[in-house]
């Protein structure tokens, strides 16, 4: 069992503890979920040592299709994001029309054990689209997650293009910038809303992480949003919450980001970051490329908003 | 004997009509795979330039103008062969413009009857279609590529290529009008069928109206007498028509009998003329006349034909000096400015044609198989940019659409190899032009605010377009030489209102 270099050796029994009851959970034992403490405000008063900081899940290894499963397994198993029955959308990246190998869009693999996670915490349906960049044919096929997805082979699960005729404008009032923009019906209306972004680089924003990837649940011209790039993912988040950000490091793209295309630029990390909340995991991804929050225009914003954890000391990190 | 015969000619009769309805379902089947989405091989999927590459008036317009020959045209020899054969039995058997005619011929034939009350038109009217079929060629070798105007195919295949995002475009503004929102409810069902979702971006072709209407005056002439377009206008008929003269596969007689003239009124183009001789540069073979005749007397052999049964026509000769004069028309416009004129910088051709505009203008029969291909969206009929020697060939535009760097599907599906069939990488080692960034509008030059869209839409893995610090401490873009294929993803992209603050140019 490792442990974060950041994490005290006084957290370990409680987090022994922790882990019994999420195998205990996954094992159908315990019908109560787990307590996570997601978006536990603050510590607990000084005499008790217990660390009540949300989780955020790190699994490291070769075998990336395995990586999110272990990561959840840290968060208390899928189920205590996606319900039986309950409809999910699973964003992921697929916006160039690059290979896996290039790093620009999320890892098949990934995507699809993502989407198979969905599917035994008894999703009722798990929609996985993104709005490319590129010709959307193309990215659905060259970035292999169209054939990861379809290989499921569950009705249930189904990969589209979305269609502009199907946005639907959405009022932002607590949006400091933008006060309305259109999102994908699909996206709004969804029980459960996974975010699955690749981490990579951003020739604008630095880094392309979850706040970034919403952007392909929106319609309208996306370029003017790059002006204040992030208070305006700031404010779009309060459109569509996230339920749950998996981040797909297992390769990140160090230059020539968004889209790449140079596996020269390309740096193997084997490794997929899971969490609640989503300032902490893009917090937590941006530590991957020896970046500060401040350096990522976002986040600063979007913790403001109070979508979000900016301290990284503020969550644990548990290696899954 | 009169039963039996006159079953088989009816069955005749059903059969060509069924061969036609196939020819025009495969016409837009082809041209349904032609416009689908990319998929894994697109040659197999190019198939609409097939129509294209067995018409012998394209091939020969391209090869006249481009004055080269191109093994894509080896399908328009065995047609020529088979006119020799047939003479126009292909528009009474496998044109899809004639079938979709006489489909349209017989909703609307109560109108027909009505204004005109069974008067036809001059015998001359039939000779001017002889007169575009020789300004085309003409044209062609003066240098003029015209045949895109006139020719069957290029009017379908354009007329579709409109008709397309119009039907759609018109059914969501239509269902937004009604009910508020495009296409609920009925999107549900369709959006879980096979829906053909637009492009992001995909609006209304440029010159739509024109692609429209030049399919729109085929169905005009049809209100004025059937196939009116086939009688009066269609050069590749003409052609046909002329090859045909001397065709083994005859109706006979070669004029009407002395009884009943059923044929006459029959016919499918009117081919017989006043005096009751068959003209056979009219006839295609439509089996109408033999289905007709009740004693048997109309039937169609095979035999070597006596010397030419076509009847000299009142006014021919006005009509011939008419016709040349309009056969010269083109050719005096082409020597003007109007003819071809040096194109504006920003006039953007499909890859792989820009080093030699004037033999890509040559080659281009306009016959639109490359709009419908393009699943960007980028590539839009020109209008006079380029002088009446570019009209209605393709540009590409980037801000409405741009070349995707992978994506070889124009030069696929390019019937006369206007367009080259080029690899991804010759396609990259080939500009389309260069970015430019226009430093009094884009956005980091001239305020605090950074952008750079387009660098981070260029898909050249090593960036085509750079960053580099600029005036008001953000960083602005700039365009490397040598690195910048003249895709227009910068170009589209660029969130400047209007006209783009990066801009591709020859």
């Amino acid at each position: 069992m490792s442990i974060d270099h950041n994490m005290s050796l006084d957290h370990d029994p409680r987090r022994r503890e922790f882990l019994r009851q999420v195998a205990a959970f996954t094992a159908g034992a315990l019908l109560v979920p787990p307590m996570l403490d997601i978006g536990a405000s603050a510590a607990e008063p000084p005499p008790a040592p217990v660390d009540r900081r949300p989780l955020l899940a790190v699994a490291s290894g070769k075998d990336w299709a395995v990586l999110p499963g272990r990561a959840l397994a840290v968060l208390g198993g899928m189920g205590n994001f996606v319900k039986p029955g309950q409809k999910v959308v699973v964003k992921p990246n697929i916006g160039w029309d690059r290979t896996p190998e290039q790093g620009a869009n999320t890892h098949p693999l990934v995507v699809a054990a993502v989407v198979q996670l969905c599917l035994d915490a008894g999703a009722g349906s798990v929609q996985v689209f993104d709005r490319t960049c590129n010709n959307r044919e193309r990215c659905y096929a060259n970035s292999g997650i169209q054939a990861a997805v379809e290989a499921i082979g569950s009705d249930k699960v189904r990969i589209f293009h979305p269609d502009d005729r199907r946005v639907v404008p959405v009022r932002i009032a607590k949006g400091k910038v933008v006060t309305e923009w259109g999102f994908y019906r699909e996206a709004l209306e969804c029980d459960a809303f996974i975010n699955l972004p690749v981490a990579k680089h951003h020739g604008l924003s630095r880094l392309t992480l979850g706040f970034k990837n919403l952007m392909g649940i929106i319609g309208g011209k996306r370029g003017d949003l790059h002006k204040d790039i992030g208070q305006k993912l700031a404010d779009l988040y309060w459109a569509r919450p996230v339920t749950l950000t998996i981040i797909d490091a297992t390769r990140i793209l160090l230059r020539h980001g968004p889209q790449g295309g140079d596996v020269a630029d390309v740096e193997v990390r084997d490794t997929v970051i899971a969490c609640a909340d989503p300032v902490a995991a893009d917090v937590h991804a941006a530590g991957l490329f020896g970046l500060k929050p401040a350096d990522i225009p976002w986040l600063g914003p979007a913790a403001a908003a109070g979508h979000g954890i900016i301290d990284p000391d503020g969550v644990r990190v548990v290696q899954g | 004997m009169s039963g039996g015969s006159l079953r088989s000619a009816r069955t005749q009769l059903w059969l060509r009509r069924i061969v036609q309805l196939l020819a025009l379902a495969l016409f837009l089947w082809l041209f349904r795979r032609t416009a689908a989405p990319a998929g894994e091989d697109y040659a197999a999927q190019a198939g609409v330039a097939w129509w294209f590459r067995v018409d012998p008036l394209a091939q020969a317009s391209a090869a006249l103008a481009g004055r080269s020959w191109t093994w894509l045209a080896w399908p328009a020899l065995i047609f020529l062969g088979l006119a020799l054969l047939a003479g126009r039995a292909f528009c009474g058997w496998l044109c899809p413009l004639g079938t979709l005619l006489d489909l349209w011929g017989r909703c609307t034939g109560w109108f027909r009857r009505l204004v005109w009350r069974g008067r036809t038109a001059p015998a001359w009217a039939r000779l001017p279609r002889f007169a575009v079929l020789l300004a085309v060629l003409l044209a062609a070798a003066g240098g003029l590529q015209l045949v895109g105007l006139v020719d069957p195919f290029s009017l379908l295949t354009r007329g579709l290529a409109a008709a397309d995002p119009a039907i759609r475009l018109g059914a969501d503004a239509g269902s937004t009008a009604l009910l508020g929102s495009p296409v609920e409810p009925a999107s549900e069902w369709l959006y879980a069928t096979t829906l053909p979702v637009l492009s992001p971006r995909a609006g209304m072709p440029a010159l739509w109206w024109a692609s429209l209407a030049l399919l729109g005056l085929a169905a005009v002439l049809e209100l004025v007498g059937r196939r009116g377009w086939c009688r009066w206008a269609c050069p590749l008929g003409a052609l046909y028509g002329l090859l045909g003269r001397w065709a083994p596969l005859l109706r006979l007689p070669g004029q009407t009998c002395a009884h009943c003239g059923d044929c006459r009124t029959s016919c499918d183009l009117g081919a017989f003329a006043d005096d009751g001789r068959l003209r056979r540069a009219d006839c295609t073979v439509c089996l109408r006349c033999v289905a007709s005749c009740d004693r048997g007397i109309a039937r169609v052999v095979l035999r070597l034909p006596r010397p030419s049964t076509a009847p000299p026509d009142p006014g021919r000769r006005a009509v011939l000096i008419g016709g040349a004069a309009l056969a010269a028309a083109p050719l005096i416009a082409a020597a003007t400015p109007l003819g071809r004129r040096d194109p504006p910088d920003d006039l953007l051709r499909p890859p792989g044609v820009a080093a030699d505009e004037a033999g890509f203008l040559d080659r281009c029969v306009r016959c639109g198989a490359c709009l419908a291909a393009c699943p960007e969206g980028a590539l839009h009929s020109d209008g006079f940019s380029a002088g009446l020697a570019g009209l209605l060939a393709p540009a590409l535009v980037p801000r409405r659409g741009a070349c995707a760097p992978d994506c070889t599907r124009c030069g696929e599906v390019c019937p006369t190899g206007a367009i080259p069939r080029l690899s991804v990488d010759a396609k990259a080692a080939q500009p389309i032009g260069l970015a430019v960034v226009d430093e009094q509008r884009c956005i980091p030059f001239v305020s605090e605010e950074s952008c750079l869209v387009c660098e981070e839409h260029c898909p050249i893995a090593d960036k085509a377009i750079r960053l580099r610090p600029g005036p008001h401490g953000e960083d602005v873009p700039h365009v490397r030489r040598g690195a910048c294929i003249g895709c227009g993803w910068c170009e589209m992209v660029c969130p400047v209102e209007g006209v783009a603050a990066i801009r591709v140019l020859r």
